[in-house]
């Protein structure tokens, strides 16, 4: 019993729910997030290298669905109610209605599998000795293609609907009009004026989808051992060690909620008629 | 804003009587119209005779192989698409999952709904320091990520389909409360309220017989997107492990799949098709969401 008691002291589990919340709130605010249940070591070992790997994961994320997002959405847009329109909108609401562990699994079989041209999972080689660094980013980097296009697959159809949605309500604007009969070539008509009207949505869409992306890393670095806050969690929920897992979901709410508030700043500066209402 | 301080600014408004709103049979007929209405309708009217055909032909979870052989058996006259690891039909794993899908997807979007109808429509209507307090709340809930906490939180609790369904609608009501609150908020203004205030009809009855039925169209659009990303979340739980260990599911089938190396060995028949049927279903709800959408506010979609 004993034993049991200097257990439950070491990991805070002594005294009644509200005071171990207090010391949690506590705590919290001093980033002591406590030990890990399985490792027993501090949970912010675990959680540093696992950020950062994550980080380079949604970062590698979002360039691609930036770069394939908007070239979907504004081809759709600036066509809109055509056949190329609809044949886009659709594949957007498909590939947004895909499971990401499964889009992840299905890739893995194609290309790991039956091609076997990029690695199954992991971050480096098991073997990895390196020339130098340059060599160990281009490993990293063919470790990054599969996960990372994982998450941009999914992601991709909603940046791509608002966009083509936006530029479609930009596209009926009288000074689009004016603009064309004023002879400019169509080129110039779409870039100068309806893409860079049409773009604030996508932008702030962006930052806000910064929560969506930390939800797909979940599934895909569970699917590619991508050592993670994902994986950290996926292997936390099978070990039930909690510590781990609520400061995994504090990080993911630190990081979503500064993507909120960094995208409202930056709406206002992108866009003057915010400022002034 | 509460209703009473609402002015009442033109006196030939347009909805001087009680618009009869959009009526459910010229809602479905707009939506059939559409072709990706009439396709998400199609689709769906499927996955719920298939839901109930395999509640009632298969057993779940199905039986098991007697031998090694059983296991993993490819497509074929034995097993029209083959067997899982423990030698289980994936046709019947298939059929029996899809019921799983829809009621805990259905299920968890009814208590999503109820919950933000029900702080939605009290805040929109009583204002004050109410409104401030819950759009407070709704709007902290609406910045939290949701997955996150929805594995953090079954995660602690007990596995079960109830923990799930309860879990994801406990944490999805807040996008709908905001949505309802907004749209209740302009109906109040709208004079056929004022002038049910003013014959003396309490807030409730206001409520129930002038401002929900406008409301509802939106609110059932709203569900229907809601559904779609409740049948996901159930897949993505079941796959972390997170599911009913008793049961099988789509989503569960993955994760026996990935578990149990049928991914890395090429074993495409049984991680294929769990997952075609879990994007269809969910497309099925987001086509009809979306034309629904756009057929109560056609300013929006291609004109």
């Amino acid at each position: 019993m004993e034993a049991v008691e200097s257990l439950k002291i070491q990991f805070g589990l002594d005294g009644s729910i509200w005071s171990q919340y207090l010391r949690y709130l506590t705590k919290i605010f001093r980033f002591d997030t406590g030990i890990s249940f399985r490792t027993r070591s501090p949970v912010a070992d675990s959680i540093v290298p696992a950020l950062n790997n994550t980080l380079i994961l949604v970062g590698f994320s979002i360039i691609l669905i930036f770069a394939i997002g908007l070239a979907i959405g504004i081809t759709a847009g600036w066509r809109r109610g055509t056949r190329t329109d609809s044949v886009l909108t659709l594949t957007a609401l498909t590939l947004w209605s895909l499971p990401t562990f499964w889009v992840g699994m299905i890739l893995v079989l194609v290309f790991s599998i039956q091609f076997g041209v990029l690695p199954v999972a992991g971050i480096r080689s098991v073997a990895g000795i390196y020339s130098g660094p340059f060599d160990e980013a281009a490993d990293i980097l063919r470790h990054l293609i599969l996960p990372g296009v994982t998450i941009a697959l999914v992601s991709v159809g909603q940046i791509a609907l608002v966009m083509r949605n936006s530029l479609a309500e930009v596209m009926d604007e009288d000074y689009m009009l004016a603009a064309r009969s004023r002879g400019l070539r169509p080129r110039v008509v779409l870039w100068r004026h309806g893409v860079r009207n049409a773009f604030l949505p996508s932008f702030t869409l962006m930052a806000l989808t910064l929560g969506m992306l930390m939800v797909g890393t979940i599934q895909t670095e569970a699917v590619f051992s991508w050592p993670g806050l994902g994986l950290l969690m996926f292997k936390a929920v099978g070990d039930r060690d909690f510590p781990i897992l609520e400061a995994s979901f504090f990080v993911i709410a630190v990081i979503v909620v500064l993507g909120t508030l960094v995208a409202d700043l930056f709406y206002s500066r992108l866009d003057p008629r915010i400022r002034s209402t | 804003m509460s209703i009473s301080s609402v002015e009442h600014t033109s006196g030939f408004d347009s909805g001087q009587s009680p618009p009869s709103g959009v009526s459910s049979r010229g809602i479905f007929s707009a939506l059939w119209k559409m072709g990706k209405g009439r396709f998400g309708i199609l689709l769906l009217s499927f996955f719920i005779l298939y839901a109930i055909w395999g509640y009632f032909a298969y057993k779940n979870p199905p039986l098991a192989g007697h031998t090694v052989e059983d296991r993993f058996v490819r497509p074929g006259t034995d097993h029209i698409l083959g067997t899982d690891n423990l030698g289980r039909s994936i046709w019947e794993e298939l059929a029996v999952g899809a019921g799983i899908s829809l009621v805990v997807g259905v299920a968890a979007t009814a208590i999503a709904i109820g919950l933000g109808s029900l702080i939605g429509i009290t805040s929109g209507y009583l204002g004050g320091k109410f409104d401030q307090l819950s759009m407070g709340l709704t709007d902290m809930f609406i910045t939290i990520p949701a997955l996150p906490l929805i594995i953090v939180l079954a995660a602690v609790l007990s596995r079960g389909l109830v923990t799930i369904t309860l879990v994801i609608g406990l944490t999805s009501w807040a996008v709908p409360a905001r949505l309802i609150r907004a749209e209740v908020l302009t109906q109040s203004q709208r004079s056929f309220i004022l002038r049910a205030q003013a014959m003396g009809m309490t807030p409730v009855r206001i409520m129930r017989v002038h401002v929900l039925p406008t409301v509802a169209p939106i609110v059932l659009a709203n569900a229907i997107l809601l559904t779609a990303v409740a049948v996901l979340t159930e897949a993505i739980l079941a796959f972390l492990g997170l599911g009913d260990p008793s049961l099988v599911s789509w989503g569960k089938m993955l994760q026996t799949a990935f578990s149990s190396g049928a991914t890395s060995r090429g074993f495409w028949w049984v991680v294929v098709p769990p997952g075609v049927l879990i994007a269809m279903l969910v497309l099925s709800f987001t086509l009809i969401g979306n034309a629904l959408t756009e057929v109560l506010d056609p300013r929006r979609g291609k004109r």
